[in-house]
């Protein structure tokens, strides 16, 4: 019952937020520091998800070169501030992958001036069947003269040839007077389902993000395979803007966190354990937030025991029980640590560790956890 | 005894002219006993060979709570040798979190350790 839910102090937004996505298998959504570093991250979470999908292996090494693509022409021709830099922070990119589709989204800020060449150039790729788009290309190849920053039509002319879909664009007039580009690259494998509506989705994900400060989303798998490529991400780029003694804490928290969640989580129904994870950076500190299912069968109180155990203990207390289960440890029976991540969190945290146990009208139970690092 | 490192292993090596046993990298594995069971056959094979000294450098950027258990029962076997046995605990400048994990090994073990920061 939704009564039983406690407690309510948690940042609650991750539980709806992630009950919104239940259809979406992969969702990686990034406002943070942008750098070339970033491409490898995330061609590796996307490989690891698509590649383990009957009918998205196929394009998989497509969907890895629109994402890079996609992603280079935010760095390439994202408005920047008088210093040079990105203005990363109205930046977004993203991208979802459902049983059958994957779609590579984009918003990226541009001067009001570009607005009615942008919007033609895509005009005219949509309208180009595959022979016109090959013939365009090597004529704008050898042109080489449609984008002062370089190859901006080039790199529209490959979207659309990869995609083989039409590239989805729309236009945002911020109330600064800022225009944002939103822009939307897909593979669909089975037309009956209904196109995602991307302008109205990525606006909301958009208007989310910066209203909660995050600077990174992740919903899917939390194996191994997921999370490694995540931890890298985390380290190269989330944190760029972050002392390294602080991007090394967030690192040592969420190995505990995600292995977490990689070990207990409810079994979605394409059998991974899945959850999603969000980072902000938040009065001075990062933000880690969590939520995972509960399994039916699994009984949460014995972790909320152990979390609430945790409660109000000052650091010196939370090394000494550390100690205390760590060398306990060596003479358990059962080969394993359970307990000690925790407290490990426990003791690299700002403050509590902040968590929920939801429970929705149908029964589905929901674990969400907040920790400041 | 060598042991690669992978993305989520660290590397293992001992070296028996220099004494030297060294672990480094990240140690991430989610089964860690299927990846320490081997090392920890090393240590009782050690002991029982009778080898006269052993420095065991670590230099680990990150690990898991389970590779934590395994890396306490590492050096809880050792610390039974007669041997004479030191740990040279490494770590990058600025991760006093890996500092304090080495000085926690470091109470619970009779081993004695140095800490270094890596250059």
């Amino acid at each position: 019952m939704p009564g039983d839910n406690v407690p309510s102090n948690v940042p609650s937004m991750m539980v709806p937020f992630f009950i919104a996505l239940r259809d979406v298998r992969l969702m990686f959504a990034y406002r943070g520091p942008l750098s070339d570093h970033l491409t490898d991250g995330i061609i590796s979470i996307s490989e690891h998800t698509v590649s383990g999908q009957e009918e998205m292996s196929r394009v998989n090494r497509k969907v890895s070169f629109l994402l890079v693509e996609c992603f280079q022409n935010i760095l390439k021709h994202g408005e920047k501030s008088p210093d040079g830099n990105l203005l990363s922070e109205n930046a977004v990119f993203s991208f979802r992958a459902f049983d059958d589709s994957f779609y590579i989204n984009s918003i990226n800020p541009l001067k009001p001036e570009d607005r009615d060449r942008l919007a033609e150039m895509v005009e005219r790729v949509n309208r180009m069947d595959r022979a016109e788009l090959k013939t365009f290309y090597k004529q704008q190849l050898e042109e080489n003269a449609i984008s002062s920053k370089g190859g901006a039509g080039l790199g529209l002319i490959e979207l659309a040839r990869k995609s083989g879909q039409p590239i989805r664009y729309d236009f945002e007039e911020e109330p600064s007077g800022m225009l944002l580009f939103h822009n939307q690259v897909y593979f669909r494998k089975n037309s009956q389902r209904p196109e995602f509506s991307f302008t109205e989705a990525t606006k909301k994900l958009r208007f989310e993000l910066i209203r909660h400060r995050i600077l990174l989303i992740y919903k899917g798998d939390f194996s191994q395979g997921a999370i490694l490529p995540l931890l890298d991400i985390i380290e190269l780029n989330v944190g760029r803007n972050s002392s390294s003694s602080e991007t090394r804490r967030v690192g040592h928290v969420l190995i505990e966190l995600l292995q977490n969640i990689g070990s207990h989580a409810a079994i979605s129904a394409d059998g991974t354990r899945e959850g999603m994870l969000a980072i902000s950076r938040e009065a001075g500190a990062m933000v880690i937030r969590t939520v995972n299912g509960i399994s039916e069968d699994a009984d949460p109180s014995a972790l909320k025991k152990r979390l609430d155990e945790l409660k109000n203990k000052d650091t010196q207390t939370l090394k000494r029980l550390h100690r205390e289960r760590f060398k306990a440890s060596l003479n358990s029976p059962v080969r394993s640590s359970s307990g000690l991540g925790l407290i490990q969190i426990a003791k690299a945290a700002k403050g509590q560790i902040d968590y929920s146990i939801h429970t929705e009208q149908n029964g589905e139970r929901f674990f969400s956890l907040s920790v400041r690092v | 005894m060598h042991l690669e490192p992978t993305i989520d292993t660290p590397e293992v090596t001992y070296t028996r002219d220099q004494h030297r046993l060294i672990i480094r990298g990240r140690s991430l594995p989610e089964d860690a006993w299927s990846f320490y069971e081997p090392v920890l056959d090393w240590a009782k094979d050690f002991i029982a060979n009778g080898h006269q000294e052993l420095t065991i450098e670590f230099f680990l950027e990150y690990f898991n709570s389970s590779s934590g258990r395994y890396l306490l029962e590492l050096l809880s076997t050792l610390e039974k040798s007669p041997q004479q046995i030191q740990v040279v605990w490494v770590s990058e400048p600025d991760d006093e979190l890996m500092v304090e994990k080495g000085e926690e090994f470091s109470g619970l073990v009779s081993i004695p350790f140095v800490f270094r920061t890596a250059s």
